[in-house]
């Protein structure tokens, strides 16, 4: 039951995040098929949170060219204007705000979040394949891209 | 009359977002100043004239808080409003900006209408 509210939260504050964002949509992805790596080489954005009583952290992990997007979108711009860097930036901040929004909307906003500053890391196509399979991951899909994100609460 | 702004925030893509508001909205702007953590922006704000600044919270090295904190214990730069643009939606943690100091909070992403307008407000 909990899984499936996670679910939820995290396709409802993808999907704000990204319009409010980027003007990009986001839909629930229940058939994406792990040996699909086509969409490869992506990257994996991790962000943690801590209060007094509860930490975790919200990752996402999503096609660079999905990535390129959202930096053009959010910029203006075209691909080849895109500053060095731009695909990795786009993706932390969208994490970055979407903690934020996660966090306000399972907890309310009386509670005080310290939040890390987001990583990113290359995932190649063997890993992808795993991260497809593993079931932790809800699997969504950002206009015609995958997008794998995960909230884990470690209370 | 044009106004000198600094923008600190650790994210790049923030950084240009809030130049190219700033750019597109009706305000005169004469310099932009950058800086990617609180310690960048006092270097920034003790080597240039400063009308206003806007300011992430969560940065390395110097997060915007301890930048504010920086900021109010100098009578000059006390008087520089300051805009936090953050992702920050603890009730609490907002209201301890503005007992800081902190004239206007925008949530990140913001409107650029909205911001425009929380901008102008602090300038005229």
């Amino acid at each position: 039951m909990e899984t499936q509210d996670n679910n939820a939260l995290l396709l409802e504050v993808f999907s704000a995040v990204f319009e409010e964002f980027a003007f990009m949509f986001v839909e629930a992805e229940p058939d994406l098929d792990s040996g699909d790596t086509r969409y490869c080489p992506c990257l994996q954005a991790e962000i943690s949170f801590e209060s007094r009583d509860k930490k975790g952290f919200l990752e996402a992990v999503a096609p660079a060219e999905v990535c390129a997007e959202l930096a053009e979108n959010i910029l203006g711009t075209e691909q080849d204007e895109l500053p060095e860097q731009a695909e990795e930036q786009a993706l932390t901040e969208l994490l970055n705000v979407s903690c934020g929004y996660l966090l306000a909307e399972r907890f309310g906003t009386e509670e005080v979040f310290d939040l890390s500053i987001p990583q990113t890391r290359p995932v190649g196509e063997q890993e992808w394949s795993a991260l497809v399979e593993d079931d932790s991951h809800v699997c969504l899909r950002v206009d015609e891209s995958p997008l794998l994100a995960r909230f884990v609460l470690q209370q | 009359m044009s106004y000198n702004v600094l923008i600190v925030d650790n994210s790049m893509i923030i950084r240009k977002m809030v130049a190219k508001t700033l750019s597109i909205s009706d305000l005169d702007i004469g310099q932009y100043y950058f800086a990617e953590n609180g310690r960048q922006g006092l270097e920034q704000l003790d080597a240039n004239w400063i009308d206003i600044v806007f300011a992430d919270i969560n940065m390395p090295e110097m997060n915007g808080i301890e930048m504010i904190a920086q900021m109010q214990k100098q009578e000059m730069l006390s008087r520089i409003p300051v805009v936090v643009i953050s992702t920050e939606r603890s009730r609490q943690r907002i209201e301890s900006l503005k007992a800081m100091g902190v004239r206007a909070y925008l949530q990140k992403p913001f409107v650029p209408e909205e911001f425009a307008q929380v901008v102008k407000e602090l300038l005229h």
